[in-house]
């Protein structure tokens, strides 16, 4: 392999991960999502969203801080579960808590061992009060999210 | 006759607890038994009334003491705008017991913390999260917070059986008691959380005693009499007429 290719392979390898995956769901009316592909995150104001740092396994020594707190808080959190690094066995899995605190849009910084990445974070307005907003009438959904009880 | 149907939602974030996010790989093994550990917190929390947070790791009930009717107030439905809520922390870390935790509220201005009390402040979602005094996140869970539209009397026994919704109408002999605690609603959506219920008898037939907690009232029938009871909560107001026989 000459130098221009390695050069060439260590830019490819630069240029991927770490990947960041979403890893809860949002309550019913709001928002919480992570596009990995475009590293977008949306949250509802006042909703919480997991995520987690990987790259062959877990991010290691991953930190994660907001531009704007005011906006979106981000806090690193315990999963307990490990993740497999194919390299180095299996290691405890790097999350963090993104949560939404005022409409507007700021930056997640993350920096890990496995490199530095930033995610777009769009906090929105609480949209109009949804069926679930405003109270599940008289029988459950099709989606089964809601049962009756006497 | 109508009847009150409370309605329950299975608490959010309990599909997928514990489960690998893509990218992160785990042994077959290892997941079934996380998936399978995260399915028995979720079905316990469901039939305890009590909420999952959305990673799985942390199951929250209502505090209640022993014999103590806690329906009212389980994490599964929204907590009414003043009602408090003193949740109890279960952990379903593995290999680890429940650290000292800290509740925060997303949005104080809906749900707010107070001396380690939920308190409905305004309509809305919030996500409590729930994290060691360093600041690292155990779990969270998203609550709702809905305005109280309407009051509705309990009967209970002395040992806090529930007996169900209170007749508007009630006979007594003198000397009986009776056990009243109340349920507040949003439209069909039984609504959680501790208020005081404040209840006043228009005539001395009738005594209101306070009693062991802020929601429950006893009453006892002095003399016979025909009294109504006005009973009132979080802004609400109902009324029972209660007359004592000779």
């Amino acid at each position: 392999m000459n130098k221009s290719s390695l050069v060439l392979l260590a830019l490819l390898f630069a240029g991927c991960g770490p990947w960041f995956h979403a890893a809860s769901t949002a309550p019913p009316g709001r928002r919480a999502s992570l596009d990995t592909k475009d590293r977008a995150i949306e949250l509802s104001v006042g909703v919480a969203l997991a995520f987690s740092c990987t790259k062959v396994g877990p991010c290691r020594g991953a930190a994660a801080v907001s531009d704007d707190p005011s906006i979106a808080e981000v806090h690193e959190a315990h999963l307990n579960e490990l993740g497999t690094d194919v390299w180095r066995g299996n290691l405890p899995a790097s999350t963090f808590v993104v949560v939404g605190m005022s409409p507007g849009q700021t930056t997640l910084r993350v920096r890990s061992k496995d490199g530095d990445k930033t995610l777009s974070v769009t906090v929105l307005p609480v949209a109009p009060p949804t069926v679930a907003d405003r109270g599940l009438t008289d029988r459950p959904g099709p989606a089964g999210d809601a049962m009756l009880a006497r | 006759m109508t009847r009150s149907i409370p309605l329950f939602v299975p608490p959010a974030g309990s599909a997928a607890p514990g489960a690998a996010a893509p990218g992160v790989t785990s042994p077959p093994g290892r997941i079934l038994r996380k998936r399978l550990a995260a399915a028995a917190l979720s079905a316990a929390a469901l039939l305890a009334g009590c909420g999952t947070g959305g990673m799985g790791q942390v199951a929250v009930s209502r505090e209640c003491g022993a014999g103590r009717s806690c329906d009212r107030s389980a994490l599964d439905v929204p907590i009414a705008i003043g009602a408090r809520l003193t949740p109890a922390l279960f952990a379903a870390v593995k290999g680890s017991a429940m650290p000292a935790l800290t509740m925060r509220s997303a949005a104080a201005g809906v749900l707010a913390v107070e001396r380690g009390q939920l308190v409905g402040v305004a309509p809305g979602a919030s996500a409590i999260l729930f994290a060691t005094p360093e600041g690292t996140v155990i779990d969270f869970l998203h609550m709702w917070v809905a305005r109280a539209s309407r009051l509705e009397l309990r009967v209970e026994l002395a040992d806090h059986t529930p007996l169900g919704s209170a007749a508007t109408s009630i006979d007594l002999l003198v000397g009986d008691e009776l056990h009243l605690t109340a349920a507040v609603f949003s439209d069909a959506q039984r609504l959680g959380g501790d208020f005081e219920l404040a209840l006043e008898s228009s005539d001395a037939s009738v005594a209101v005693l306070r009693g062991v907690t802020p929601e429950r009232r006893r009453l006892i029938a002095r003399s016979p009499g025909q009294s109504t009871i006005t009973a009132s909560a979080l802004g609400l107001e109902t009324t029972l007429t209660i007359t004592v026989q000779p």
